[in-house]
């Protein structure tokens, strides 16, 4: 039976993995490599890996601990994809159907697309054409504006008056493969996911929903699983900030008898990985 | 030291096998013509994207008969991914009707789902068959592992069907017969059990 997915997401800026609060304040947590080995040892299904770095260098900064300097995301990709043996998705700053051959020759399995793709919506069709609708994810971002409607966002910030189910249909129609919707409203805030949004979204779209925002304790991940129609629930900061994270939700979840794959902590069976 | 093959014939996970091969102690082949899989021991053939695609790279890199004399002839073990595996059939029909290597009396063909979504993407379970093969030998029940895909194979030799899954309808998710193996699934990307699949397949004997 095709299991529920746990997606950490990572979110890259300027070369050091950061979290994110409401779009708008980002403390660091580390290197990218270290981060990515970590959540990997644990057993997540997938990982979403998001550059988020407004331009410049992709440096961390420390070279005198060792870190080297990363000249360019090319150097990031290829680094988090040798040590990723999962599906890796990857996204931010993809433009054009040549920005996205790139990094899929770099090893990445799938992209997303966000302000691309509400600037020109025919990048998905061209895409899932060329690659399969398989690799194609459109990130849909979702916040309420002020008379109490579900808008969606483009760019992060710009507040555009569009419905979020209706722009999912029409990403579906275009060839997206999956969606990954994020309440900008919960963003960092640990409040729990927005349930409502999530299961309009979900229940009006044949392919993959991946809910994100909010995430505070495990019970708001049991929360959309029952809740929702959503095939994947994904976070970031949680993840982040205690020991053996996804492997403890995985355990909290598969012992309550939900349909997700059975925890393992990797780094205890093989050196390998 | 185990001589490991990986086919490259422009297949996009070719990086994705070669970066979970590499993490075994097992030396790495990349073969791109005929003359270089006589050195390998073992033969890797990785794959994503279309039937016909993936046979008429193999025809133009001019490897098919090579190949077959590695494989067929002098038995070196052979494990294909994904469509890696699906062209060991005689018969593909995605965009219309292909000829496969042959290898296994089987076709391939569109997964009956109905209501479910296609392709069928995500982490699934093996309902049987992970005590019969020497790939998945001692493998935990709970084992899953990676798939993306929308067509399977449809076998007429049973006893080659060795593991199946289940995604809205019943289909062949392990293939061996004598030394040719297929998985419908992506080891390169099943973390644990896909590594230790691989690691598995590199310890079969010629």
């Amino acid at each position: 039976m095709l299991k529920k997915r746990i997606i950490p997401v990572v979110l890259l800026r300027n070369g050091a993995i950061v979290q994110s609060r409401l779009f708008k304040r980002f403390q660091v947590l580390g290197v990218p490599s270290a981060v990515v080995k970590r959540l990997s040892s644990w057993a997540c299904d997938e990982l979403i890996y998001l550059d988020i770095s407004p331009g410049g260098s992709y440096s961390f900064g420390r070279e005198d601990l060792n870190y080297p300097e990363l000249s360019g995301i090319s150097d990031v990709i290829e680094l988090v994809s040798k040590s990723c043996l999962m599906p890796l998705t990857f996204g931010g700053g993809i433009r054009n159907i040549e920005d996205i051959r790139f990094r899929l020759s770099l090893g990445v399995d799938k992209i997303t697309l966000n302000t691309a793709a509400v600037e020109n919506p025919s990048l998905i069709s061209e895409a899932s054409k060329l690659f399969g609708s398989q690799c194609v994810v459109v990130s849909v971002d979702a916040k309420k504006n002020t008379d109490g409607r579900y808008c969606i966002l483009k760019g992060g910030k710009e507040l555009q008056d569009k419905c979020p189910v209706k722009w999912a249909q029409e990403v579906e129609a275009l060839g997206a493969g999956e969606i990954l919707l994020n309440s900008v409203d919960r963003d960092g805030t640990a409040s729990g996911f927005d349930l409502e949004l999530i299961e309009q979204v979900a229940s009006n779209v044949k392919i993959p929903v991946i809910a994100i925002g909010g995430a505070g304790e495990w019970s708001h991940f049991e929360e959309v699983l029952l809740q929702t129609k959503a095939s994947a629930v994904a976070a970031a900061n949680i993840f982040q900030h205690s020991e053996n994270s996804v492997y403890n939700l995985k355990k909290y979840l598969f012992d309550k008898g939900f349909n997700v794959r059975k925890p393992l902590k990797l780094s205890h069976l093989s050196s390998n990985l | 030291m185990k001589e490991i093959g990986v086919i490259d014939y422009g297949s996009g996970n070719f990086g994705s096998v070669w970066n979970a091969l590499s993490k075994l102690d097992v030396k790495l082949h990349k073969v791109s013509s005929s003359e270089q899989l006589l050195n390998c021991s073992h033969i890797v053939l990785p794959g994503v994207g279309a039937y016909s695609a993936a046979m008429s790279q193999l025809n133009k890199m001019g490897i098919v008969e090579a190949l077959s004399e590695e494989v067929l002839k002098k038995g070196k073990p052979f494990l294909g991914i994904c469509v890696g595996m699906q062209i060991l059939s005689k018969k593909g029909f995605e965009h219309g009707e292909h000829e496969g290597l042959g290898w296994i009396d089987s076709e391939v063909h569109k997964l009956d789902v109905a209501e479910y979504p296609l392709p069928h993407i995500g982490w699934n379970s093996i309902v049987n068959g992970l005590e019969a093969s020497p790939l998945t030998k001692n493998f935990d029940q709970d084992a899953s592992f990676y798939f993306v895909h929308s067509y399977f194979m449809k076998i007429k030799d049973s006893a080659c069907v060795i593991a199946e899954s289940v995604y809205s309808q019943r289909f062949t998710s392990i293939v061996s017969k004598n030394n040719i193996h297929g998985v419908q699934f992506h080891p390169e990307k099943s973390q644990f059990y896909g590594l230790k699949l691989l690691e598995n397949f590199t310890e079969l004997k010629c």
